[in-house]
């Protein structure tokens, strides 16, 4: 375990999508002691100012300070990323096993039912099923996780397909190990990988969702800030006041891109076969 | 009567689609024979004559379609799986797969426990001692040994468990000739010093007429013959069986 994080810690990439991770959880939990305003305090005297040393991003059209409604809105993002990705990880990985490991009937009824959900577009049941219910933080992070499993569901399987013939699992079966302890000890270790990197992806994922979501009205409801909600402001003032959008834009796509560089570091750091060819 | 096995068969069927019926594939013919205790029974046979399929059947990792199997006057499909992992162990012929990759070779074999015994470490060392190996591989993965020492880490993870009988499928398909005779020897070994019936699976027939008392030729799921290695030696007259002597004389 130690040589994994030193192996992690020298890959660049890693680092860098850490520090910024690492960046926004610290804005999200001490928001309060660094955001300079709160983030509904409307000062209609210095609306649509440019980014300054008093306003490090700019003010919106109402005056509230960008920088201080950014660092709240990294809490909604980071919670959304990591709540969805968390149901999509137990209903995808949980069917995706059952379903491979069993084949048959239950597979048979399992992919089915993927093949159901997956039909849809995922963006427009996620917004029919926020236009049912109240668009509030909570029903976004369930619907987002409820209806994105699909993928990994069938990535699983497939890996479990393929990993339930090699010997190794054939050998625990003559080793009478229990079907729960083959899952946990051979099936998950081995296809740990692909979900990491899935889940990295799904968190970027769900975090656009999310900005959608509240670009559309249907996410986060003001005043509660959100970086999607951020840019929906900025709409309306793109030509004038070009800062709304571009900071929530820009640490979109970096929370989005640290996720994506941190998955792929671990993919490689999670295969001892790859540390033993490095350290040859 | 250790192993009875009377008419077995074992059809493969495809999968129905669209454009494609249903096919089967006859794997096993009405296969026959028995096995008595502290014998050592070799089944040989070209590739794809059904000799991994029915190795796996005798394990009880798949079932077979008709016929009847007993392994100490009990039926295999009564035995639960504690049962038949102290009763049948099997050792696979790609030793690079046998192994999973992200276990230590000692978290691999301690999974032949069920508890915390005490004397783990001392039945480890002792079996990994009767394949040649020391204590000290425990730590490593199984991807910094070579494909003759995961062999012999396999044969020690099988015997583990004391099983009664002892599944080899071809353990030396995918090494060199000096690993092959190692691995030779051990099995040897085994067949001298511990209780377990052996079942050798090759198409090698003079390594099996070696370690064998009795032989089991299939081709093309059928038996083409069963008998004791003194008469097949004696009895040259079977076509097939010189036919897969000369093959093996070729590659030496």
């Amino acid at each position: 375990m130690e040589n994994n994080i030193k192996k992690l810690l020298r890959n660049k990439f890693a680092v860098a999508g850490l520090l910024i991770i690492f960046l926004l959880i610290t804005a999200a939990v001490f928001a309060p002691l660094i955001s300079p305003y709160a983030p509904s305090e409307q000062n209609l005297s210095e609306r649509l100012m440019k980014p300054s040393m008093t306003h490090f991003f700019g003010t919106d059209d109402l005056g509230r300070d960008i920088f201080s409604r950014m660092i709240y809105g990294a809490r909604i993002s980071l919670t959304v990323g990591f709540i969805s990705v968390v149901i999509i990880l137990i209903i995808g990985t949980f069917l995706g096993i059952v379903s491979g490991f069993y084949g048959g009937k239950i597979d048979y009824a399992i992919m089915r039912f993927t093949d159901i959900v997956l039909c849809f577009p995922t963006f427009f049941l996620i917004l029919l099923i926020i236009a049912f219910l109240e668009p509030n933080i909570y029903n976004v992070m369930i619907v987002i996780g409820l209806t994105s499993w699909p993928g990994l569901a069938r990535l699983v399987r497939a890996e479990v397909l393929s990993l339930k013939e090699r010997e190794f699992i054939l050998v625990a079966k003559m080793m009478a190990l229990s079907n729960i302890k083959i899952f946990t000890v051979h099936i998950l270790p081995n296809i740990i990988s692909p979900i990491m990197v899935y889940s990295s992806l799904a968190i970027g994922g769900a975090i656009l969702t999310e900005s959608s979501l509240s670009f559309l009205g249907l996410g986060v409801q003001p005043p509660m800030p959100s970086w999607g909600q951020i840019l929906t402001s900025g709409k309306d003032y793109i030509y004038i006041a070009w800062w709304l959008s571009v900071f929530p834009g820009i640490a979109i796509l970096l929370t989005v891109l640290s996720f994506n560089l941190l998955g792929e570091a671990v993919r490689d750091v999670f295969d001892p076969k790859e540390n033993y060819i490095e350290k040859q | 009567m250790l192993i009875k096995a009377e008419h077995i068969y074992k059809i493969y069927k495809t999968n129905a689609s669209f454009f494609h019926r249903e096919k089967e594939f006859n794997v096993l013919n009405d296969i026959s024979f028995s096995l008595d205790c502290g014998n050592t029974l070799s089944i040989i046979g070209e590739s794809g004559s059904g000799k991994t399929t029915l190795a796996k059947i005798l394990s009880a990792l798949i079932p077979f379609d008709s016929g009847m199997l007993e392994i100490n006057g009990k039926k295999i499909q009564s035995f639960t799986r504690r049962e038949l992992s102290q009763t049948v162990q099997m050792i696979f012929q790609n030793p690079y797969a046998s192994f999973n990759p992200k276990l230590t070779i000692g978290v691999s074999l301690s999974q032949a426990f069920d508890g915390n015994e005490d004397n783990k470490e001392t039945v480890i060392k002792d079996k990994l001692f009767l394949v040649g190996l020391e204590k000290n591989i425990l730590d490593k993965y199984p991807h910094q040994f070579s494909g003759g020492q995961r062999q012999r880490i396999a044969i020690a993870r099988a015997l583990l468990k004391n099983p009664e009988i002892l599944i080899a499928d071809e353990p030396f398909a995918s090494l060199d000739a000096v690993s092959q005779t190692k691995i030779m020897d051990i099995f040897l070994k085994i067949k001298k010093e511990e209780k377990t019936n052996i079942i050798f699976i090759t198409h090698d027939v003079a390594a099996a007429m070696e370690i064998s008392d009795k032989i089991l030729i299939l081709k093309d799921g059928c038996v083409a013959r069963y008998d004791s290695v003194s008469n097949i030696d004696k009895d040259k007259t079977d076509a097939y069986v010189n036919e897969l002597l000369a093959a093996t004389y070729m590659t030496e």
